[in-house]
């Protein structure tokens, strides 16, 4: 294996962490109850084989003679079954935020979807909204996002805020656009952009607390910090690009 | 178990993705051993290192979210599954636009902004010399800035800080019009795109 250069600071950045993560997991597993496979290839005693056997056909004949006398056979299909993975967001958690922006040369606005994660997160989609569906846009044609999509998730709660940049690129617009979006709580009293040279001005937040921000350009927001004024402190986080 | 030793010594779990799905902790050597490789194959593709990197950091996100689902015994099987990761990483970003972080979020995995000698070496991985020929024909489609820009530092290859003295503006805003300039110019270089062969022998 080779090591990572020291200049390299990023790569080694994520180098650190997939050498935490997995020392982590590796314990946790470590830690897990280990199961007994002896105990599953154990040969099932006959009588139990029989009785699994006496009870499958029981089922079989009472479901052959609902089919048969039932009048309309009517076996429901049970709603609960095609539920999704635990960690996908139910789809009444799943809503689209009332913040948009307009795009420098489409016409198609950027907006977000807000959903909440199993463990209670909070979680946004960026993308565009046409018929009040997010989706993305390519030659002029939309595409509807999968529900499962999700851009950024966080404890808004513990936070106050989530938000995240997204770079966009087109062949349309000359460099792209980089879009900053995000949700904020009923505690945070304002957001403001501050550029890397002081200069400030406000972001447009919405009732539900969503705001979306496009600028033109890749690395648009390079340099530039979102102050968050909360109840009682100001924050400012460093937007990346 | 007398193979094993054979082949690994000392009875240790087998390097790669193998072992890294018996012993996790390991999964960070097979980043260190691939992360240049899928790291070139987006950086010919997206012409942009920081997509290139986003798009990297995400796949192997994505593999060491999935690792314990990992069925191969083999390292070649490793590799595949690797690759299998890294194109569907590439045809999202095409098809949305933006690079999906779902699986670095998920895990809580910090990316780190790129320093300029980090820049420039995935810049060397794109390996734009080899576009040449499509930029110079491509190159009157682009607005006066840009194609200065890429006039000297690919074709040229000059330093950015040479480029930045030439035309009044920092490194940085060079960057950003050369790394304009290529993505504007992505659907005619996109002909250009290595063969997976390609990939792998250089």
């Amino acid at each position: 294996v080779t090591k990572i250069p020291p200049e390299h600071t990023a790569a080694r950045a994520l180098e650190d962490s997939f050498r935490q993560l997995g020392e982590e997991r590796a314990r946790a597993q470590a830690q897990a109850p280990r199961q007994a496979p002896r105990r599953v290839r154990r040969r099932a005693p006959r009588i139990v084989l029989i009785a699994l056997m006496a009870l499958l056909l029981a089922a079989v004949a009472a479901t052959g003679a609902k089919v048969f006398l039932d009048d309309d056979g009517g076996v429901k299909p049970d709603p609960k079954a095609h539920k999704g993975h635990r960690l996908d967001p139910t789809s009444s958690d799943r809503r689209l935020g009332l913040a948009s922006a307009a795009d420098p040369v489409e016409s198609q606005p950027w907006g977000l979807r807000l959903s909440e994660s199993a463990n209670g997160n909070t979680c946004l989609a960026l993308g565009r909204v046409v018929g009040g569906r997010l989706g993305t846009v390519r030659q002029g044609r939309f595409t509807a996002l999968p529900a499962r999509a999700v851009d950024v998730c966080g404890p808004l709660g513990a936070r106050h805020v989530v938000t995240a940049t997204r770079s966009s690129p087109s062949s349309i617009v000359a460099g792209g656009r980089d879009v900053l979006f995000g949700v904020v709580d009923r505690t945070v009293r304002g957001l403001e952009l501050r550029s890397a040279t002081g200069q400030t001005a406000p972001v447009s937040v919405k009732g539900d607390g969503t705001f979306v921000v496009v600028r033109r350009g890749h690395g648009a927001f390079g340099g530039t910090q979102l102050v968050v004024r909360g109840p009682a402190d100001v924050r400012a986080i460093a937007l990346d690009r | 178990m007398g193979r094993r030793l054979l082949r690994f010594g000392h009875g240790r779990a087998a390097p790669g993705f193998v072992g890294a799905r018996e012993d996790p902790s390991t999964f960070a050597d097979v980043y260190v051993e691939y992360h240049e490789q899928v790291l070139r194959f987006f950086a010919r593709r997206t012409f942009d290192p920081e997509t290139a990197f986003d798009l990297m950091a995400e796949t192997f996100a994505e593999l060491f979210a999935h690792i314990d689902g990992f069925r191969g015994d083999t390292e070649e099987q490793g590799r595949a599954w690797m690759w299998t990761v890294a194109r569907h990483q590439l045809y999202r970003w095409r098809e949305r636009g933006i690079v999906e972080r779902r699986s670095i979020e998920r895990l809580g995995i910090p990316v780190a902004t790129l320093g300029q000698v980090e820049y420039e070496r995935i810049e060397d991985l794109a390996d734009l010399q080899r576009v040449r020929p499509q930029l110079e024909q491509a190159l009157d489609q682009l607005g006066s800035e840009q194609r200065e820009a890429l006039q000297l530092r690919v074709l040229e290859q000059r330093e950015y800080d040479d480029i930045a003295q030439q035309c009044g503006a920092s490194p940085q805003v060079i960057r950003a019009r050369v790394s304009r300039g290529l993505r504007q110019l992505a659907k005619s270089l996109a002909e250009a795109e290595p063969t997976e062969s390609e990939e792998l022998f250089t």
